[in-house]
């Protein structure tokens, strides 16, 4: 394979950076059900590796790997198998060569050595392909596998992110490395009580890629201050483009350069050779996943108020809506927002709500590979991000069908990368190091 | 004879040298390879035993693979699932080294700090395992069914909360991760003192022993805990064979870095080592009929 030279003024021309969902058979929920897909064996490691190696071939800068550590009782997100997630990048390793595969950690329930020698390790492993997406839990479910009664405040829980990130960002920073012995790092603040010397070499790149999602402010910040790469949502173009120019601002505030940080849009593509087959493939996950459930009672969940007593041919009762207090507040935002603003009655939010999974926090796309191509060139050039996360409906159908059918053209648009211009996370960002990001008061 | 290996990494130990070691001990007729990383051996090497045993998965197909995990620090939860997912990757040849003690480098790295003395380790170390067993335990067979025709992924009546609690851990539960080809990893933990085998000996499956002794001790804790001699890769091979004998041992365990892996490998076939069939490591170490699942603690 040839390598482009670098562009002179990448500003110029700007190039998409793309990122997988990896997953099983999709982030849709009803993907699993779909007639093509391979439920023979779970986790299926071999539908992994396929998507992941079809995402090398399309020239992606990453896949990556979401995670919540707690069984999900019931059938209304049943379809994602949950399996530890550096554990998964480190077996997908030997697939790859180039592209940087982003693997969830929750910063409520770790501790940063553990997580700092584990991802040192599959930074390693991987060649210095890793990058790892922060999450601040949420659930009390999920505090209840890690010897907590309930969840932490919503303050409280980015507050322990930032001092997490903190943590083990300068346990890389201090690292050994091949030529030198690590220095003792001593940190004691209000989550964490730390005073060691990481005992795993030093990460490729002084420490993987930092990602971050989250649309509060809390979340917004906290990856302004860290993160290499955001994945964002935005159903209408004027919100994504806020969004954007929300991030950039932020970062600037603490001194960063706004190039520094990629905000990669969420976007569910269902593709088809036709507009009809793609609106086809839509309906029948949606089908699918929706038959027989209790729709309202998924939707009371996430808003936290039972919506059971009222008409379900009517609106939400917006006014008795409580603020969700477990929950995700995203969540509980768009949907609230969006049967505000559609008129939605209370069985159309719950199907919303309930079809597709995450496909709702992002912006859907249906139709044949121009059409998705158009609608990715649009909100591209209209300043909503730097890239997109192709939230992948079904796989590998959606990743084999974008590879094959939207790459060619986006790359005939000049709008996405002919060649790789390396197999480090730091080429595909353009960027010739990655800044250590150790807060300056304990470099 | 039983052989198995325990591979030291080091400051030299770069990807191919392990996978090559690994490949060697495979091709040796080793029944499993135990990779010990900084938090056993004080040597930094690049790697970490669980996420290096999810790479061997991978490049290696008949080997049990035992990855080294602290049962005092970090979540008992986060741990059961590590190796659930080695176990399915490597199609059930997974294996736990438990690691009871305090290293150099863990002393004041964690929330939780050892200042108790050493049976107040092993006394955790036995509740941690415990609180895995339950969570590799928490799905009956056949609770992961999915059904395209009803849209039933699982069956949640059959899978279930472990709602453990100690003083020391609260783990609700059920495991996140539906039942692996092994149901469990194989528990291995090496025993140098008295105190340690009465503790480890009901807990594990394996124990690991320096000598005769000690080996003794193990059989005396638990009889059904199947005893191997930890001896260095260069040991000759007759003087090997005499101790093992001497220990009552039912094979041994090799120590070795990727510089002796080799040697390891020579002893091994010099010992005609085979693996029991089967594919999995409690198959390749004779355990298949009798491993339990659920708590094996008291």
């Amino acid at each position: 394979m040839t390598r482009m030279h670098p562009t002179k003024h990448p500003e110029m021309h700007p190039k998409m950076h793309l990122s997988l969902n990896l997953t099983e058979y999709g982030r849709h929920s009803g993907g699993w059900r779909h007639a093509a897909s391979d439920v023979s064996r779970i986790p299926n490691l071999a539908a992994y590796r396929h998507a992941v190696r079809t995402a090398e071939r399309g020239l992606f800068d990453q896949a990556f790997i979401a995670d919540t550590p707690v069984h999900s009782w019931g059938r209304s997100s049943a379809t994602t198998t949950r399996i530890d997630p550096l554990e998964i990048a480190a077996a997908l390793s030997t697939e790859t060569e180039h592209i940087a595969i982003i693997a969830t950690l929750s910063t409520s329930y770790n501790e940063p050595f553990d997580v700092a020698r584990r991802a040192a390790s599959v930074d390693a492993i991987t060649g210095g392909r890793l990058g790892i997406n922060y999450v601040a839990s949420t659930g009390d479910a999920t505090a209840r596998n890690f010897h907590r009664a309930r969840q932490l405040p919503h303050d409280q829980r980015y507050a322990r992110s930032n001092e997490f990130i903190e943590v083990a960002t300068k346990l890389w920073a201090n690292a050994p490395t091949a030529g030198r012995s690590g220095s003792r790092v001593e940190h004691h603040g209000r989550f964490f009580d730390v005073d060691a010397c990481l005992d795993v070499r030093q990460p490729m790149h002084g420490r993987p890629l930092i990602v971050q999602a989250g649309s509060s402010a809390e979340g917004r910040d906290l990856a302004a201050r860290w993160a290499d790469a955001i994945y964002a949502g935005g159903s209408t173009l004027e919100r994504a483009q806020e969004y954007y120019q929300d991030i950039k601002a932020r970062a600037v505030a603490y001194g960063r350069d706004p190039d520094s940080i990629k905000v990669l849009l969420g976007i569910a593509p269902f593709l088809g050779d036709t507009a009809e087959e793609a609106a086809e493939l839509q309906a029948v996950l949606d089908a699918n996943h929706a038959e027989g459930a209790d729709l309202v009672g998924h939707l009371s969940g996430l808003l936290e108020y039972d919506l059971r007593a009222h008409d379900p041919e009517g609106p939400l009762p917006f006014d008795l809506l409580p603020a969700v207090k477990s929950a995700s507040v995203s969540q509980a935002t768009l949907f609230t927002r969006m049967a505000r603003e559609e008129s939605l009655t209370i069985a159309e939010t719950a199907y919303r709500s309930y079809v597709g999974g995450l496909a709702n926090m992002q912006f859907v796309a249906t139709g044949t590979p121009v059409h998705v191509a158009d609608v990715m060139e649009e909100w591209f050039r209209a300043g909503t991000c730097d890239g997109y996360s192709i939230v992948a409906p079904i796989l590998p159908q959606t990743v084999d069908a974008f590879v094959d059918g939207v790459v060619p053209i986006l790359q005939q648009r000049g709008l996405f990368r002919t060649a790789y211009e390396g197999s480090t996370i730091t080429s595909h960002f353009g960027l010739s190091a990655l800044d250590p990001r150790v807060p300056a008061a304990v470099a | 004879m039983i052989v198995t290996a325990q591979l030291a990494l080091g400051p030299d130990s770069t990807l191919p040298a392990v996978e090559g070691a690994a490949r060697g001990l495979e091709a040796a007729g080793v029944a499993a390879v135990c990779v010990l990383d900084a938090a056993d051996t004080g040597a930094v090497s690049p790697f970490e035993s669980t996420t290096l045993c999810g790479r061997l998965a991978s490049t290696t197909s008949e080997i049990g693979l035992v990855a080294a995990g602290s049962a005092l620090y970090g979540f008992p939860y986060h741990l059961a699932r590590r190796l659930a997912t080695v176990d399915h990757f490597s199609d059930g040849r997974s294996g736990w080294m438990l690691r009871t003690g305090t290293a150099t480098s863990e002393v004041s790295a964690y929330d939780w700090r050892s200042t108790l003395g050493r049976t107040a380790e092993l006394h955790r170390a036995a509740e941690y395992t415990e609180i895995a067993l339950e969570l590799w335990n928490s799905w009956e067979d056949g609770a992961q069914y999915p059904d395209k025709a009803t849209g039933d992924y699982k069956d949640d009546s059959r899978i279930h909360a472990i709602a453990y609690r100690s003083l020391a851990f609260r783990v609700e539960g059920p495991l996140d991760v539906p039942p692996s080809p092994q149901r469990r990893p194989v528990l291995l933990a090496e025993v140098g003192t008295a105190e340690e085998a009465a503790y480890l000996a009901p807990v594990v499956d394996v124990a690991l022993v320096p000598d005769a002794a000690l080996a003794a001790a193990v059989q005396e804790g638990d009889p059904t805990t199947l005893v191997l001699l930890v001896l260095p890769a260069d040991t000759p091979a007759a003087e090997a064979s005499r101790r093992c004998l001497d220990a009552d041992a039912a094979g041994v365990s090799l120590e070795c870095s990727t510089d002796t892996a080799d040697a390891a490998a020579a002893l091994a076939a010099a010992f005609g080592a085979t693996r029991g069939p089967g594919g999995t490591l409690a198959a390749a170490l004779g355990l298949a009929e009798t491993l339990t699942h659920g708590g094996r603690a008291a």
